[in-house]
């Protein structure tokens, strides 16, 4: 059983290694729809599911720092689709087993649920506004699990050797702080190096760059993330440690009964 | 005087001298086997009236230690007790808040025993179908909310059929709420007429159940997710959980059920009950409280900018009211056939999410009386945050269920350390 999986694992990696060098060759012909949607799937749907301890860093502008450590399950239903995200919190100690649950949908508002423990209380959450900071960080709850890429027109303002060039501007201003946001996407990986958020001046105030991309059972994933308020020099970084992909998470890890009951078997 | 007792002070020095050396720790060193926290909390009222003793309604210092392990890979164990130094009762307690064991041997069974505190139900501190004991006390006087759910000493099996989740939790021994009782928070004495403070060994006290096997409480709930729609239904048999007037704790049966999902941009949440009073099935039955029909809806929307608002509104229906006042000896003092509260939670973050207000508001306009609960709560560090807020009741006529909490109006100040 143990060597089937050993060997499905090697034909994945092999075959994903194979899928991504060849999209570095076809690259060119890429419209800009293809790379907007390659850059989301290798940002936010890296394997069938996924788990990460996140080491959260908060600074703020007199270089006070505040710390936050989560470990978070993913399970995509479908690539660039729906998803589930389940994430159990261990720092800091007044959040302690405090748990955040998300099913992410498509064209529709998410359903989120909160599990505090102290209490033994399931609360559902109302949470719309998308662009607020996620746990007090510099992080929004975009950032975490991705922004729809319905709800930006996007453009490729330039291909350098090793980039593509993107800026994506709202459909909808209302419900976001930023004018348009540039992103550098690697152009082996697909993996977005950098976001700037530009205000509507054109003036940048917000960059959000991966540190430290590594590859993970063949999936290129970004290990060092930081979140930076250019205007007041306060930022965020977050590592992502004991990354591990394509798990065979139950889809039922997702729901009351384990809000409850952390599952300690596959939070490790 | 709040430093009339010099125990107190040295206590408040130790305190605030361990946090501010404890603070400056990096969090990485600290790699205790329990967690926990330990905390100062002050509270008393603005304006006292004369027939009450003391201004101060909360004086303590509290340390909560917690300790988990895992027995096995299918079993755990929790451990959860709260070591408090009560300036106000003059004593030293230790309260065991959760002690059980959490065993899941099979794929769609588990069970978890002992002590341990239980929720269930879709009202933001309004319950109808959630019946495990509330400690009201210390939500009157301005404890953490945590505290409002007092724990249970009951075994609660967990069956899970096609996606649904089955409980059934039994409580041998009945717990009641803690009650307003005269120590510490007033109330409306109907005999008299008057609101009346107790001394600590004379409180009003109930007479509880017996010990029997037929007056344990048992409750269940079927519950499933419908893509978001939460479905559920619940029944109980036990006791009310307050004393009625004559310190009786009357047999109840409740069934209900409730609705929430996600709608009108926010999250919408509908819940009913009906609670059947066995021994007064007339109505008619003084110091017992009749049958009635509860229900409520609410609201909860996220505003943006880390704003919320949280709307709700309840209505009880008594069933035989014209038995109930023909029964009651006090027809000055009658409830409502149709006594409703509503509700508005607002909330606000600010600075980076460490700074939080929360505004919560009871409002019954059939009482025409209220219960305002403001909070300002500051995560000073990762570690330390400090908490004023305040418990406000107000209200025209004297009986009724906020306005006889008057003179009990507080407010409060806690500081925890928590690691």
């Amino acid at each position: 059983m143990r060597k089937r999986a050993l060997s499905i694992l090697i034909v994945i990696t092999l075959f994903a290694g194979l899928a991504l060098s060849a999209t570095s060759v076809v690259a060119e012909d890429l419209t800009v729809q293809e790379i907007v949607e390659r850059t989301y799937t290798a940002a936010y749907y890296g394997g069938e599911d996924g788990r990460s301890t996140v080491e959260m860093t908060i600074v703020d502008d007199q270089d006070r720092k505040r710390h936050r450590k989560l470990t978070m399950l993913r399970k995509d239903i479908e690539d660039n689709g729906e998803q589930m995200y389940y994430a159990y919190f261990h720092e800091p100690s007044d959040v302690r087993k405090m748990v955040y649950m998300v099913k992410k949908h498509v064209g529709t508002q998410d359903d989120r649920w909160l599990y505090l423990p102290a209490m033994d209380l399931v609360r559902r959450i109302a949470a719309t506004d998308k662009r607020s900071s996620f746990v007090g960080s510099h992080f929004t709850y975009e950032d975490i699990s991705g922004r729809n890429i319905d709800l930006d027109k996007h453009e490729l303002l330039e291909e350098t050797e090793d980039h593509y060039i993107l800026k994506h501007t709202p459909k909808n201003k209302d419900n976001v702080e930023f004018s348009y946001y540039k992103m550098w996407v690697d152009k082996d990986n697909f993996i977005p190096v950098k976001s700037k958020y530009f205000d509507d001046q054109d003036n940048p105030y917000r960059t959000i760059t991966a540190e430290k991309v590594e590859n993970i059972q063949g999936y290129p994933t970004i290990t060092v993330m930081k979140a930076e308020n250019l205007e007041t020099g306060e930022y965020t970084i977050n590592r992502f440690v004991e990354v591990e992909y394509d798990l065979g998470i139950p889809d039922n890890i997702f729901g009351e009964r384990y809000l409850r009951r952390a599952p300690r078997r596959w939070l490790r | 005087m709040i430093f009339k007792r010099s125990s107190y002070l040295w206590l408040l020095i130790i305190v605030v001298t361990a946090v501010s050396v404890v603070s400056t720790v990096p969090a990485e060193s600290q790699n205790l086997p329990f967690h926990g926290f330990v905390e100062t909390s002050v509270g008393g009222r603005y304006d006292t009236p004369s027939y009450i003793e003391d201004d101060l309604t909360l004086s303590e210092t509290r340390a909560q230690l917690e300790f988990w392990d895992a027995i096995g890979p299918s079993a755990e164990f929790q451990f959860k007790t709260d070591i408090i130094n009560d300036d106000k009762k003059d004593e030293a307690e230790i309260n065991l808040r959760e002690a059980y064991i959490s065993a899941y041997p099979a794929h769609s069974f588990e069970v978890k025993a002992g002590r341990q505190v239980l929720t269930w139900g879709t009202g933001d501190l309004l319950f109808i179908n959630d019946l495990f004991p509330k400690d009201y006390k210390s939500f009157f006087i301005g404890r953490d909310q945590e505290y409002l759910k007092a724990p249970s000493d009951a075994v609660k099996f967990s069956f899970y059929p096609q996606g649904a989740i089955v409980d059934v939790v039994w409580t041998p021994v009945f717990e009641a709420d803690r009650y307003v009782d005269g120590e510490r928070l007033t109330y409306f004495d109907f005999q008299n007429g008057v609101n009346i403070e107790l001394p600590t060994q004379q409180t009003f006290s109930g007479e509880e159940p017996d010990k029997d096997w037929n007056d344990s409480e048992l409750a269940l709930r079927v519950k499933k997710n419908y893509r978001g729609h939460e479905l559920a239904f619940y029944g109980y048999r036990g006791h009310y959980k307050q004393p009625s007037i004559t310190g009786e704790f009357a047999r109840l049966n409740a069934y209900g059920g409730s609705w929430r999902s996600r709608a009108l941009g926010g999250i919408t949440n509908f819940e009913f009950g009906y609670y059947d009073s066995v021994d007064d099935s007339n109505g008619d039955e003084f110091g017992i409280p009749n049958s009635s029909v509860q229900a409520m809806v609410g609201y909860d929307r996220d505003l943006g900018n880390d704003l919320s608002i949280g709307l709700q509104y309840k209505v009880e229906h008594m069933q035989d009211y014209d038995e109930y006042k023909n029964s009651s000896s006090f027809s000055e003092y009658l409830k409502e056939e149709n006594r409703d509260v509503a509700t508005m939670r607002i909330t606000k973050q600010m600075n980076m999410q460490t700074v939080k207000l929360d505004m919560f508001t009871f409002y019954s306009p059939s009482d025409e009386d209220g219960y305002l609960r403001p909070k300002v709560s500051y995560d000073w560090t990762d570690n330390v945050n400090l908490t004023v807020g305040g418990n406000i009741f107000f209200g025209d006529q004297k009986h009724t269920e906020f306005a006889q909490m008057e003179d009990n109006s507080n407010i409060y100040f806690r500081m925890r350390y928590s690691y």
